[in-house]
């Protein structure tokens, strides 16, 4: 329990009243609706008549919470004596949670969002900004696919002569043995000299000239030729 | 519920919505019949009508929506930062205005996919028409495009578009 100089401490240590409430109540372990008003006036006059100082922000909350105090009893004392027309006794236990259920819900007012009608100005300046945006839009697509032209230089080769190109190359490899990989066509292996190769090796094999096997995922790809007849 | 009940909530509804409402979502709201409930409408609307409001009901074909009279719109329009049409419905709306007739896909080629769903709103608010035109849809301002601008007709606009034009060309020179 809380002696008379710490709850002095509280009231003038605290920034805000609720706070000081919420700890009267949790220190004293008191019923919310019944902390003791005469108590803390009692302990403002000590306050009061220890104080060499006046500082006047701290009676006044001192007034400010023994007021809000004041006012909640009071405001629960009028709403019980409103209610007890039925003695107590008399109602059924849960006679409350019936009168609570029946009271109607609270409703806050809806809120209507006001739209406010456009001007012409803005519908022509609208129009501006459509076009604007739309030849920036093609000026965009120009700069990348010129940005796309330089990071991807198109090869000058045509496709079919690269086909022939290695299938020929195939063909002398595979003159005296079954099958060779694909690492030994590729003339160097750096990525784009890997893609070179892999681009007409698989419209060989989509054509049926050739057969690919893999083992493996990422592994070595197996080509051998398709002879007539095989 | 009795007509003289109903009017005043009819009313509220509409007051509450910034779209329109229709006869049928109205009547299934209230349990009314449609017809009571065109009556009604039909009543308001020629109550907003008279000189002393300042608003009117608008009519479209996707239902009822109040909106302030033209003539007001510049005394009140600073009371709120909420403009009834947003940048893209606005700019799809321009292009109709400047072009009348357009095509809808003239207005993809600029906007974008987004125009489908701008054409539809601004239809449902009754500010422009559609027509179909081969292929895609002709859109066009209707009568109340230009009383919504407080205009006598939609073409009227059409030469606050060119003043624009001119004083571009101008700055331009």
């Amino acid at each position: 329990m809380l002696n008379d100089q710490q709850l002095i401490d509280l009231m003038v240590s605290e920034p805000s009243w609720e706070d000081i409430i919420v700890k009267i109540v949790a220190e004293e372990r008191m019923d919310p609706w019944s902390v003791d008003i005469i108590r803390l006036s009692d302990t403002f006059f000590i306050y009061i008549q220890k104080m060499e100082k006046l500082d006047l922000r701290i009676p006044a909350r001192f007034i400010l919470i023994a007021s809000i105090l004041l006012r909640m009893k009071s405001d629960v004392l009028v709403e019980k004596e409103e209610r007890i027309l039925i003695p107590e006794s008399e109602k059924e236990p849960d006679e409350t949670l019936r009168i609570l259920a029946e009271l109607p819900p609270l409703q806050p007012p809806i809120k209507r969002i006001p739209l406010r009608n456009v001007t012409l100005n803005e519908l022509i300046n609208a129009l501006r900004k459509a076009y604007k945006i739309q030849e920036r839009r093609v000026e965009r697509r120009i700069r990348v696919r010129r940005a796309v032209d330089f990071a991807i230089p198109i090869e000058e080769e045509d496709i079919t002569q690269r086909i022939d190109k290695l299938l020929s190359s195939i063909n002398e490899a595979l003159k005296e043995v079954d099958n060779i990989e694909f690492s030994r066509l590729v003339r160097r292996w750096g990525r784009k000299e890997i893609v070179e190769a892999l681009l007409p090796l698989l419209h060989l094999s989509q054509q049926g000239k050739i057969s690919l096997t893999q083992e493996e995922l990422f592994k070595e790809i197996v080509v051998r030729l398709k002879r007539e007849g095989r | 519920m009795k007509e003289d009940e109903l009017k005043p909530i009819i009313e509220a509804a509409l007051f509450m919505t910034n779209e329109p409402v229709s006869v049928k979502r109205l009547s299934a709201m209230f349990k009314t019949s449609p017809n009571k409930i065109r009556r009604i409408l039909e009543e308001l609307k020629l109550e907003f009508e008279q000189s002393d409001h300042g608003i009117y009901v608008l009519e479209t074909e996707y239902g009822y929506q109040l909106r302030v009279k033209p003539g007001f719109v510049s005394y009140v329009r600073r009371l709120t930062p909420y403009k009834e049409l947003g940048r893209g419905l606005l700019r799809v709306l321009s292009m109709v205005a400047y072009k009348q007739p357009i095509t809808q896909a003239e207005i993809v080629k600029v906007i974008g996919n987004r125009t489908y769903e701008y054409v539809k709103t601004l239809e449902e608010k009754g500010l422009i028409k559609t027509v179909r035109h081969s292929r895609t849809k002709a859109l066009m301002p209707t009568k109340e495009f230009a009383n919504y601008f407080g205009l006598e007709n939609p073409e009227d606009v059409k030469k606050f578009f060119e003043e624009m034009t001119k004083e571009e060309d101008q700055a331009s020179s």
